[in-house]
């Protein structure tokens, strides 16, 4: 498992330097619609929020948004977010669902779906490059959750 | 298919459909509530080489069992349907208020939580890491010689525990199975002569080292009053109590998964002249996954004190001793293939058993 996260790991800085990731300041953030300006998820948090657990916010139960625009960008939530597979992500997912029928995190696939979703769907929380979401209006980033 | 597998495959649809469109994880802006809809699918064939007769029964399956649930705001609705080439049957239908954070109640019909393999896998089989359960972890209309479905009310919590940790508790009350020829018959919600079964109980506690991770250390604990028909049981007693007490773990170092449990069973035939009486069974399991979706797992079952159980007698087919070898490969994504090779002892047959099984998920 480390050699496997070693070899993820280069992979992903080998994809990240492609993309030029350091020189453009990218970073991924996690984002959510202007509101509470103190908005504030630790990792754990963010981790079982994706995971399909109640997380609360001044309390509502927050509403993950799993955003699937970009491969790298998945790739990077998985790795240091979850920190687990692709297939071991989904799996847990269906095992929560069948075990007590909680619902998935939706996913968007593109930028437009991803700034509709956070300003249309109330509490929603998700994740994206930051240049992805600098300039829209309505959006705050909450924190940076990847660096290169 | 009846008129009630018909209605009930139709409630499971609306179930997930009840919501805001089509579900399967999704939403619409603003709406009320969210949606699943999900199909396990699998297709299994199994040739059987025996000494006796009695167990010399190739067969082939097909299973489509249908999960549904809508949740809006605190409150969730979870249906579980079977479909197969040899039952109909709603697994779960149950009604949930989540009143506070990871503590759910819930009314409804539910697996009873003191089964480890049950409450975890239900009947998803692409979700099990091997084609059969543990024997005795066996659903009622598979020779199983526990309860496994109640009628009722279930609470579950989920509780930190230390800085990482947590604390699974669940606990289950409601009607449980009554023993009719050779098969525990568990309530069904749609057939009101059922709903007489007695009081039943069930109980789960669980130390988890990562509060959102599936390792986990803990014990089981159930009570069951099964009542007795006479084409089963010839003798004083109406029916038999029965208590359970086990513990398990299951735990994951790198790509290696161990997953163990044991129950001590006790049985007591109200109104004979004999005392109680205990059986013990359990099964150690490991699991190794490797590269290109390939997984190899290895369990052993065994039993203790079979031999001198009357209860265990009113299941002449309940296997002993056994051990299992599969072979699983995820050739695609929610697409697996695998292949299973068994030994059992059967009421001293020998009887052993080669699988083979297609699972999925859709969407």
């Amino acid at each position: 498992m480390q050699s496997r996260r070693r070899f993820l790991a280069l992979g992903l800085a080998a994809l990240a330097a492609g993309r030029n990731l350091a020189e453009d300041n990218q970073a991924v953030v996690l984002v959510t619609a202007v509101g509470d300006p103190a908005f504030a998820l630790g990792s754990l948090q963010v981790r079982k929020l994706f995971l399909g657990f109640t997380v609360l916010h001044a309390g509502h139960a927050l509403r993950p948004v799993r955003n699937r625009s970009d491969e790298l960008l998945d790739k990077i939530f998985l790795q240091h977010v979850m920190t687990m597979s692709a297939e071991t992500y989904e799996r847990r997912l269906l095992t929560m669902t069948l075990q007590q029928g909680r619902p998935r995190p939706m996913e968007v696939h593109s930028r437009e779906e991803l700034v509709r979703a956070l300003l249309g769907i109330p509490h929603s929380v998700s994740f994206a490059w930051s240049s992805d979401i600098q300039g829209v209006g309505g959006l705050q980033t909450v924190k940076v959750l990847w660096r290169p | 298919m009846q008129p009630f597998a018909m209605r009930a495959a139709a409630a499971m649809i609306m179930v997930a459909l009840a919501g805001p469109g089509i579900a399967t994880g999704s939403e619409t802006p603003g709406g009320p509530g969210q949606g699943e809809l999900l199909f396990f699918v699998s297709a299994d064939g199994v040739v059987v080489d025996s000494n006796s007769a009695l167990y010399d029964m190739d067969d082939a399956s097909a299973d489509v069992d249908v999960l549904g649930s809508f949740s809006a705001g605190s409150f969730r609705v979870l249906g579980e349907f079977l479909l197969s080439t040899d039952e109909q049957e709603l697994e779960r239908l149950q009604f949930g208020w989540e009143v506070r954070p990871e503590t759910y109640l819930w009314i409804g019909r539910f697996h009873q939580p003191a089964s480890v393999w049950n409450t975890r896998h239900h009947h998803g089989s692409y979700l099990q890491p091997s084609i059969t359960r543990p024997v005795i972890e066996s659903w009622e209309d598979e020779g199983g010689v526990l309860p496994q479905h109640f009628v009722g009310a279930l609470g579950e919590t989920r509780l930190p525990l230390g800085t990482a940790g947590g604390l699974s508790l669940q606990a289950g009350l409601g009607a449980g199975p009554r023993l009719e020829g050779r098969e525990l018959m568990p309530v069904e919600i749609y057939e009101p002569k059922s709903l007489d079964g007695r009081g039943s109980w069930s109980f789960r506690a669980a130390y988890l080292p990562e509060f959102e991770d599936e390792d986990a250390i803990g014990l089981v604990a159930s009570g069951s009053q099964i009542d007795l028909s006479r084409s089963t049981y010839v003798g004083p007693a109406s029916r038999v109590d029965l208590r359970v007490l086990g513990l398990f773990t299951s735990w994951q170092h790198e790509s290696l998964r161990l997953d163990a449990a044991g129950y001590l069973v006790r049985s007591r035939f109200v109104g004979a002249a004999s005392g109680a009486e205990d059986f013990a069974a359990g099964y150690l399991q490991f699991r190794r996954e490797f590269a290109r979706g390939l997984s190899l797992l290895g369990r052993l079952e065994g039993s203790a004190d079979t031999s001198d159980s009357a209860y265990l007698a009113l299941f002449p087919g309940f296997v002993k001793l056994r051990a299992i070898a599969d072979v699983r490969w995820d050739f695609r994504p929610q697409h697996a293939l695998s292949v299973e090779i068994a030994s059992n002892r059967v009421r001293g047959s020998e009887v052993r058993e080669f699988r083979l099984q297609w699972s999925a998920v859709l969407p």
